[in-house]
């Protein structure tokens, strides 16, 4: 890390009006990002009257009411509860389908490589919106309309996409080596994939689970068509506290808000590292 | 990977998905025809709950609405349920609150596959008026009749309900009065009585606006609740046949019709709404409202009883919207009718159709229906006694207001769906300083014509 | 040790050097399909079937999931020709578009290649920065929402410095409108590219900038005459998703948030889409609309593709 030490001494010496003009620039953006959050994160500790006259003051009180109020109107636990499962669900099945398929486009060189991978960019132009209905009929048909289950089968289709491409070019960085021992010691292909490069990937697999996290835990349009008032995910809690609203209670929308958000945040927070180690290793290059 | 591939690629998928759609859509079946009704069972049914016989089975009743805890009639639908069980052991009702907006769409897609819940309590409006026709909930015509409820309905509540063929959509369950709420002490304030013509809220408004009140009159014009004002407003200056050639067949040439609208930018240029009105919503304008801070705003009955309106309620006065003086309505007018909402009966609920009609007998005796009337309800019964004294402050004075207003009927029935929302995104513009009569005459009779 | 003879490992036999080849060519292939076998049967279903079917019921009419659907060929699509709203809902897309990728993508990258410089304190700004891509499409509405009313906290603020001529009502102006929401995605949009050019950027070898600084040059210049062509290629994968976001994905703020109104000031196309499937019961034509959406970005992509091997190295 020298060389990098060196070039940031470099930097700093070399040019204080870039290192002014970058810090003033990106410090305004991160107060512009900061102050909504804030805004919503206190407001959820305030009544109504406080927010509106004095939005960006801190509460006077840590109240807890409208948190408690917001459980109790659309039942806030029990809606992260259904979101977990859905997203464990979902995250082992996209790996399941992913990481063979990922490893096939990646480390076995042929055309028809190619055109598999092909066939998977074709997944990012697919406008949700157009599918929804044909999904929902297809659900519906098999009798798992309302059944989370629903849910954990369809969104690892959508999450293929991203997730075969960022964990294929995070492979093709490997040597080759790696095979080429494997088979010298008569391993065949899945205890390759096992034993090697799962261990291996693990920062690139990391990344997907918390990009593939971040998707289904906010999920909004299919979970609305495809589950009902028993089974709803933490994000239709969430708009149904908007909806019952009679009176702007902004301080009761802010605590169903704030609560959905914990656990992305602290997933985030978690593996922040990881993501970004997984990141520039390569995972994020055509 | 190059172009050329990639265009291959595409096309070859496409093709072949389209193949493999074409050849499962091939044997898709139409949707069953609603079964035949079942034969005239008891006779009429007498005013109090009647222990019925008891079936063998259990059944589940399984009811949709949206009257959750939050909603003023929530309590009473709850009691209804639980006391309805405690007589009818052997039925249990399970029923599930739902976004009201969200009823009409789900209620159909579980339709398809035959997953729709046995009775539906939705507001009458879009999609929801071709159920009859469609299938998804088979009219009731003979419902009413076989189970004693002939006769018992009030003629506009079966009027709302009923298709120009004939075809009753639903049981009738909430009637609604939308006045306009006056809030006296401000008027009382200022010395001013309660406007009857537009003349007079104009001069009104000026006054209110030089204290410093703002514009008197508050409407979400961010939603359709404040397209409800601006729908009124129109409909002053004309009769109901001119209403249903303007909103129902768009055709806006009309001299009324033009009366109308111009009316309605001719007060807003005067300053009769509050500043800002076109990005108010609903909960915004009911809020400030409620405050005090506003002189006027359009609510419905479901709010005659909200939580956050009580401290103010005795100081409000209903009535109607002033009319302009060659107005064809005699004195200021309101909405009023019974589409807030009906019982749907679905080919589910058809299949379990005893305890269907055990409920929806028990549901519509006078004393279980006047549980709804605190609520803000108007029953869809004849025979409701109402001791107006029980009654909340507002809830009493809606009985009042054929007095001073004159009702008139919602277009919930008459705008066709398919351009419900290009009138709902015209009415939010015309809400705005600047857009001229012409304009929204225009772009009212282009949203008709593009959707015929 | 170039041999015209290989020998297959585990086994004792021999074959010739283009049997061979064929022979692992074949075994590939098979493995290939094997290992993504699953996640193509999933994609065929949930992904490809539905596409197709998109299609197919492009050339219907439809009007509700429960009513009879009527083939009308490619009457839908000369629907769309005359159709005015076609024209204003591209036309408030292409200005969403344009407006986010001309701000987003110059920005992210500066922010970005600072980033990269790991100066004191880029940990944190990378964790703020990416932190609004963590929250849903949901909860962002309501956020924004309780900033943009007209009695919410832009507007307090505005007023209590004086500006009140400025509080506009964000939402229900027909000149604020998209602004409006364009804001809401530009304000995420900018933070999360920032950290995807973070990441990309910190891939360059630092020889490179030491050597332009030998010549003189200043962080600037090397912002946008060295890194920025460097990074082209991922300057197009960043401007393609950016695209397709606002295609399709843009209109749940619309739908959240604004209805496509006042007027059709945010009217787009995408929420043109959801509008004639879900709330006016045109499903056929929505699907139809879906076809057109789904063709346009296949054409910009490849447009962006053309334009960025244009210019890379």
């Amino acid at each position: 890390m020298t060389g990098l030490t060196r070039f940031i001494q470099k930097i700093r010496r070399g040019s204080p009006a870039f290192a002014f003009g970058g810090y003033s620039f990106a410090v305004l953006y991160a107060l512009v990002i900061i102050i909504p959050l804030y805004f919503v994160l206190i407001s959820a500790f305030k009544n109504n009257t406080q927010i509106i006259s004095t939005p960006l003051a801190f509460p006077p009180a840590f109240n807890f009411a409208k948190f408690i109020q917001a459980q109790a109107s659309v039942h806030l636990f029990h809606a992260a509860l259904i979101s977990a499962i859905i997203t464990v669900g979902a995250e082992a099945l996209t790996l399941i389908l992913a990481f063979p398929a990922a490893y096939a486009v990646a480390r076995i060189r042929s055309r028809l490589a190619a055109f598999v991978e092909s066939i998977f960019y074709l997944g990012f132009l697919i406008p949700g919106l157009a599918i929804l209905m044909p999904i929902y009929m297809m659900v519906a048909k098999s009798g798992l309309l309302y059944n989370p289950i629903a849910l954990i089968l369809i969104y690892p289709a959508f999450n293929l996409s991203l997730s075969i491409i960022l964990l294929s070019s995070f492979m093709r960085k490997l040597p080759h080596e790696l095979e080429e021992s494997a088979v010298m010691d008569g391993g065949n292909i899945l205890q390759i994939i096992f034993y090697i490069f799962v261990p291996i990937c693990m920062p690139g697999i990391i990344t997907v689970l918390v990009l593939n996290f971040i998707n289904i835990w906010n999920e909004y349009l299919f979970a609305l068509i495809l589950m009902d008032s028993d089974n709803r995910t933490i994000q239709l809690a969430l708009a149904l506290l908007r909806a019952n609203q009679r009176t702007v209670d902004f301080g009761l929308i802010a605590a169903g808000v704030v609560f959905s958000m914990i656990p992305v945040y602290i997933v985030f927070i978690l593996f922040q590292e990881k993501i970004m180690s997984g990141m520039l290793m390569g995972a994020v290059k055509e | 990977m190059n172009r050329k591939q990639i265009f291959l690629s595409i096309s070859l998928l496409v093709i072949a998905s389209m193949v493999l759609t074409a050849c499962g859509a091939a044997t898709a079946t139409p949707p069953p025809p609603p079964p035949a009704t079942e034969a005239p069972a008891a006779t009429s049914v007498p005013p109090t709950a009647v222990p019925p016989t008891p079936t063998n089975e259990p059944v589940t009743l399984n009811i949709w609405h949206n009257w959750g805890p939050d909603d003023t009639k929530g309590a009473p639908l709850q009691s209804v349920f639980k006391d309805f069980m405690a007589a009818n052991p052997d039925i249990t009702i399970k029923d599930t609150v739902l976004v009201d907006a969200d009823i009409p769409l789900k209620v159909e897609t579980a339709s398809t596959s035959k997953q729709e819940p046995d009775l539906v309590f939705s507001v009458l409006f879009d999609g929801v008026l071709n159920w009859a026709d469609n299938g998804v909930a088979p009219a009731v015509n003979d419902y009413i009749k076989d189970w004693g409820l002939d006769g018992k309905f009030t003629d506009l509540a079966l009027a709302n309900f009923t298709q120009d063929d004939g075809k009753i959509r639903a049981f009738p369950l909430e009637g609604f009065t939308w006045p306009i709420w006056y809030n006296m002490k401000l008027f009382n304030e200022a010395g001013l009585p309660i406007p009857t013509t537009t003349d007079e809220l104009i001069a009104d408004a000026k006054i209110f606006r030089e204290k410093g009140l703002g514009g008197p009159v508050i409407a979400s014009g961010a939603d359709g609740m404040g397209g409800a004002l601006f729908n009124l407003i129109v409909q002053s200056q004309m009769t109901d046949a001119e209403t249903i050639q303007a909103f129902g067949k768009g055709d806006w040439t009309i001299p009324n019709a033009i009366k109308g609208v111009e009316l309605f930018v001719k007060l807003r240029d005067a300053g009769v709404f509050v500043d800002g009105v076109e990005g108010v919503d609903y909960a915004s304008g009911n809020t400030r409202f409620f405050e005090g801070k506003v002189p006027m705003s359009h609510f419905g009955s479901w709010s005659y009883t909200d939580p956050a309106g009580v401290d103010l309620a005795p100081d409000v006065k209903l009535g109607g919207f002033p009319i302009a003086s060659d107005s064809p309505w005699k004195s200021p007018v309101y909405y009023s009718g019974y589409f807030a909402k009906g019982v749907f009966v679905t080919p589910n609920g058809q299949a379990k159709l005893d305890a269907v009609k055990r409920f929806i007998q028990y549901l519509y005796q006078p004393d279980v229906m006047a549980r709804f009337v605190p609520a803000g309800m108007t029953p869809p019964l004849k025979e409701v006694s109402i001791d107006k004294s029980t009654l909340p402050p507002l809830v009493g004075a809606a009985l009042d207001l054929p007095n001073s207003g004159t009702p008139i009927t919602t277009l919930d029935a008459i705008i066709p769906p398919e351009v419900g929302t290009d009138v709902g995104r015209i009415q939010q513009e015309a809400f705005a300083p600047g857009a001229s009569a012409e304009k929204i005459l225009a772009d009212l009779t282009a949203a008709y014509a593009a959707a015929k | 040790m170039a041999s015209l003879e290989k020998t297959i490992p585990g086994s004792g036999k021999t074959l010739s050097n283009e049997a061979y080849h064929r022979r692992n060519a074949w075994r590939r292939r098979a493995t290939l399909l094997l290992l993504a076998s699953p996640a193509l049967a999933w994609f065929l279903a949930f992904m490809l079937w539905p596409l197709g079917n998109m299609f197919y019921i492009s050339t219907t009419k439809w009007g509700s999931i429960n009513g009879v659907k009527q083939f009308i060929f490619l009457n839908n699509f000369s629907r769309m020709l005359h159709d005015p709203k076609i024209a204003i809902a591209l036309q408030n897309t292409g200005t969403q578009i344009v407006a986010e990728i001309l701000i987003i993508i110059p920005c992210a990258f500066m922010l970005g290649f600072f980033l990269s410089l790991r100066m004191r304190g880029y940990r944190i700004l990378r964790t703020i920065y990416f932190s609004p891509a963590m929250i849903s499409v949901a909860a962002l509405a309501m956020i924004f929402l309780g900033m943009y009313r007209p009695d919410g906290m832009i507007n307090t603020l505005l007023n209590s410095v004086g500006l009140s001529s400025l509080a506009f009502p964000w939402l229900g102006n027909k000149s604020t409108a998209l602004a409006a929401l364009t804001a809401i995605d530009v304000w995420g949009g900018i933070g999360f590219n920032s950290v995807l050019f973070f990441a990309a950027l910190s891939n360059l070898p630092e020889e490179l900038y030491e050597a332009a600084m030998l010549d003189g040059a200043g962080y600037w210049t090397i912002m946008w005459r060295i890194a920025f062509p460097l990074m082209l290629d991922f300057v197009a994968v960043v401007t393609t998703l950016q695209f397709l976001y606002v295609l399709s994905g843009a209109a749940q703020n619309v739908i959240l948030l604004t209805g496509g109104g006042p007027g059709t000031a945010t009217f787009t196309i995408g929420y043109y889409l959801y509008d004639q499937a879900f709330l006016s019961g045109r499903l056929g034509y929505s699907q139809a609309i879906g076809v057109l959406i789904f063709f346009t970005g296949i054409v910009v992509i490849l447009l962006i593709r053309r334009l960025s091997s244009r210019f890379s190295y």
